[in-house]
């Protein structure tokens, strides 16, 4: 990680408390608060919701398709099971306010 | 995050602006489930090698977690932990639920959905009975609140058309039975959350966020199932008379079962309660159970992927059908059995009738347990109509029969501080209030499952041994308000400490009771037996000196003729009767204490010799001693003020007894065991109402027949082990300890030759 300049576990710190989206190997979504992490991104993520992708009614895709959640709550997550993280933002994504260190974002 | 650099900060940045977000399938749904302000932005790439820095076993986590929580977290991929998980080659999509066409098959459903309601009753979640019947998944996933909502939600099908009675089976007939279980199980729900039960361990309130027709009232429901009725019994179904008889048995019994577990103390106290229309129509599901066809594949454990849960995937619970029908039978019963303290028969019968009831094997279930907390004592009633006052009062009169003065109405008339009568009325307040509290809680933890009822005794016998000393300050004062004469008693002059004698004699009966419940759960191993008999004897014995005092100081009463009794107002002067019902009280309970103490007696000389003999070994301790697990067991006693814990050393002498040869020891046992069998042959013989068992007379009598069996059988191995020491073939017995046919609190050694098979159990005693 040295071409970023920042230390690896600095980096990872700034994730940490951070709501993530987590995609696995099977299609599900799990969204929750980053809690802990390792080597092997192995993810442990708190109030976490699962999100199941609808397996029918593909025609409807570019419309808002209602996904069916649960709560979970503590979960853990393999590292070699993950096919995508994504980390929550506010304001749309774009720009650069992207608060690095604030806390409080919620699910 | 306090130390992030600031060089971090326009990392980020940069990173930002070089990973752009990915478009992907996953974009029509991004703002599905977020406010929309916020939005996710792909961070694998760098996530995934900012990991690959971390060396091995380096953890980066938030301060404020611990790996201990982690320990629950549940791990998604796993089979066993991810409820979610699909099996391989499993499909997402829903598969369509089978839809019968034979009345047989819905009395089947209906049936299998009874085992499952009972599997819930006896234990088991929700997730694992009820809701995994895919007809209720159905009906509750559409969230319904109200009641024409509240149906099923099924593809058209060839042979279901509108109108067809295949249609109206399932449409009318088993909707109206869904609905009526479902609500069934929010009653029972609701009553088991408003009561003291332990989570998990009694029962299993998780609804997993679905709302179980809270919304919908019992009454609409009642229509709805007499509707089903109604079509069951038209010209429009075409069945024959036996399964519409089954059919509407089985709807008639929702509509009943829903009404009982409906109602409110005050309607039960009306005696509205009409739990014998339920165990009726119980009779005639159980006659027409042949008739259903078993729908297994109306079942599945997929629907556990869709519930809001924290814990693990469990298994489908289904208890065959005849179990769940004794469960439910029983259910109904008990439910009305207990509806008897409701007839108010004086404090001691109300404390037999739940000692009784609640040490019924198998126990009484968790629902009717709670039930009968709040029969007991909700919203500051007791009973129903009663102040728990009253009922404290008559418990303390029934035994101690303290001086009328104390209870004087007029004492609550005076509101002159200075006034006697005023100052009396204070200290009697707050007894009502301190006692009237552990009163309550002793009570209710007799309703506890019988682990958790010997665990909370341990607690609650150091609250009633403060309230002893306490009652003993207040009984001071009061005796010097009332001006008590003194009496002789064993040589020293006392007065009668009415108050704190009750609380006494209530405290020596927990304390025994932890002990007998330890023999009852299996506490003790068999080398441990003579010391714990030793100990309930001690108590025993503790108490029956405490009772012969109560019963020196059981109030006389004022003749009426003194001139003391002028200034009284009549109802508070202690009539004759209430003198001879406290003194008959005090008999009957020393007697009993006398029967259980002379068989502790037995147990602990029997035991004893069986140790000597070598027939019960003391296991290998390799980390513990005797005198360790001695500290163990008398852990919850050893802050109580009195009676004292012997000291180690000494109770193993006592226990021992080195001095006494093993024949001559058997032999006292032997004399115990005849005391203790005429005691309770006495006590056998007194009516239900110098039992106090008016409310249980059948379960009273059922228990002194137990203890005779064991006074019998110990007297049975007393004989056995006698004979075998005088003809020297000790090493031919073998011993095997009886828990199961016997008292559970006196398991009987059952005493065998090698040679010989070994002798039936006593038989069960006259009925």
């Amino acid at each position: 990680m040295e071409s970023t300049g920042v230390l690896p576990d600095a980096l990872l710190h700034s994730f940490i408390t951070k709501t993530l989206r987590v995609t696995t190997n099977d299609t599900r979504m799990f969204v929750g608060e980053l809690k802990c992490t390792d080597r092997d991104a192995n993810l442990i993520l708190a109030r976490t919701h699962e999100y199941r992708l609808p397996k029918f009614k593909l025609e409807d895709a570019g419309r808002k398709v209602d996904l069916t959640s649960r709560y979970l709550g503590l979960v853990v997550v393999m590292g070699v099971d993950i096919r995508r993280i994504e980390l929550e933002e506010f304001g749309g994504g774009g720009g650069s306010s992207v608060a690095v260190g604030g806390d409080g974002m919620e699910v | 995050m306090a130390n992030n650099s600031g060089g971090f900060n326009d990392a980020f940045a940069r990173l930002h602006v070089s990973e752009k977000p990915v478009e992907g399938p996953q974009t029509t749904t991004t703002t599905v489930s977020s406010p929309s302000s916020t939005s996710f932005r792909d961070v694998t790439q760098l996530f995934r090698q900012a990991c690959q820095g971390l060396d091995v076993g380096q953890l980066v986590k938030d301060p404020n977690f611990t790996l201990f929580e982690a320990v629950g977290a549940l791990e998604i991929m796993d089979p066993k932990m991810d409820s979610g998980l699909l099996k391989p080659g499993e499909d997402d999509t829903p598969s369509e639920i089978y839809q019968p066409v034979l009345p047989e098959e819905i009395i089947g459903i209906m049936d299998q959905l009874l085992s499952s309601e009972m599997s819930w009753h006896d234990g088991a979640a929700l997730s694992q009975t009820v809701f995994t019947c895919l007809y209720i998944d159905n009906l509750l996933s559409l969230n319904p609140s109200r009641l024409e909502e509240a149906k099923f939600n099924l593809p058209p099908s060839e042979t279901h058309q509108p109108g067809s009675p295949a249609y109206q089976l399932i449409h009318v007939v088993l909707r109206a039975y869904c609905v009526g279980l479902i609500k069934c199980c929010e009653r029972v729900n609701l009553q088991i959350l408003a009561e003291h039960t332990y989570e998990e361990e009694d029962f299993v309130t998780q609804t997993y966020n679905v709302s179980l027709l809270d919304f919908i009232t019992a009454a609409e429901i009642h229509k709805l199932i007499v509707s089903a009725i109604e079509y069951v019994d038209s010209a429009a179904a075409p069945w024959p008379n036996n399964i519409k008889m089954a059919l509407k048995a089985r709807l008639a019994f929702r509509k009943l079962f829903l009404t009982e577990l409906s109602r409110d103390v005050k309607e039960m106290v009306e005696k509205r309660s009409n739990w014998d229309g339920c165990i009726t129509l119980l009779s005639t599901i159980g006659i027409t159970r042949n008739l259903g066809t078993a729908v297994p594949s109306v079942f599945s454990i997929a629907v556990q992927r869709k519930l809001a849960s924290t814990v693990p995937p469990r298994p489908i619970v289904q208890i065959p059908f005849e179990e769940a029908f004794t469960i439910v039978s029983r259910l109904c019963k008990d439910a009305k059995e207990i509806l008897r303290v409701l007839t108010y028969s004086g404090a001691t019968n109300l404390m037999t009738f739940f000692l009784r009831f609640t040490a019924r094997k198998p126990q009484p279930s968790t629902y009717v347990r709670s039930l009968l907390q709040t029969l007991f004592f909700s919203n500051h009633i007791a009973l129903g109509r009663m102040q728990i006052g009253h009922i404290l009062l008559e418990d303390v009169k029934e035994l101690c029969l303290p001086a009328d003065d104390l209870f004087d109405p007029r004492n609550e008339l005076s509101e002159m501080p200075s006034d006697t009568r005023f100052q009396i009325h204070q200290r009697m307040k707050w007894f009502v209030e301190r006692a009237g509290n552990s009163y309550i809680t002793l009570y209710r933890t007799i309703c506890q499952n019988r682990s958790r009822l010997r665990r909370n005794l341990c607690h609650l016998i150091v609250d009633w041994d403060a309230l002893q000393i306490e009652c003993e300050e207040i009984d001071g004062e009061l005796q010097q308000l009332i001006k008590e004469e003194p009496v002789l008693h064993n040589d020293n002059i006392s007065y009668a400490f009415s108050l704190s004698s009750w609380v006494y004699h209530y405290k020596l009966r927990q304390m025994e009771w932890i002990i007998f419940l330890g023999f009852e759960l299996e506490v003790y191993l068999p080398h441990e037996f003579a010391g714990m008999y030793w100990y309930l004897q001690y108590f025993l014995r503790t108490r029956l000196q405490h009772l012969e005092r109560i019963r020196h100081f059981v109030h006389p009463g004022v003749a009426s003729d003194s001139p003391l009794a002028a200034t009284r107002s009549k109802e508070c002067i202690a009539s004759a009767q209430d003198v001879a019902n406290a003194q008959a009280t005090v008999n009957f309970t020393l007697l009993e204490a006398a029967a259980l103490q002379e068989l502790c007696s037995a147990m602990i000389f029997l035991y004893t010799a069986l140790a000597r003999l070598g027939l019960v070994k003391t296991p290998p301790q390799p980390y513990s001693t005797d005198a360790m697990r001695y500290e163990l067991r008398m852990k919850p006693f050893l802050t109580i003020g009195c009676p004292d814990v012997v000291p180690f050393e000494d109770f193993k002498t006592l226990v021992d007894n080195p001095d006494i040869d093993t024949l001559e020891m058997l032999d006292m046992a032997s004399e115990n065991t005849k005391e203790g069998r005429k005691n309770f042959d006495l006590l056998s013989k007194m009516s239900a109402t110098s039992s106090h068992a008016l409310l249980c007379e059948e379960g009273y009598r059922l228990n002194l027949r137990e203890y005779l069996r064991s006074c019998i059988g110990a007297g049975v191995a007393i004989v056995m082990l006698s004979k075998a020491i005088k003809m020297n073939t000790v090493a031919d017995v073998e011993v095997e300890i009886d828990q199961g046919s016997y008292h559970p609190w006196f398991p009987v050694p059952r005493i065998s030759s090698k040679k010989r098979p070994p002798l039936p159990a006593v038989p069960p005693t006259g009925r």
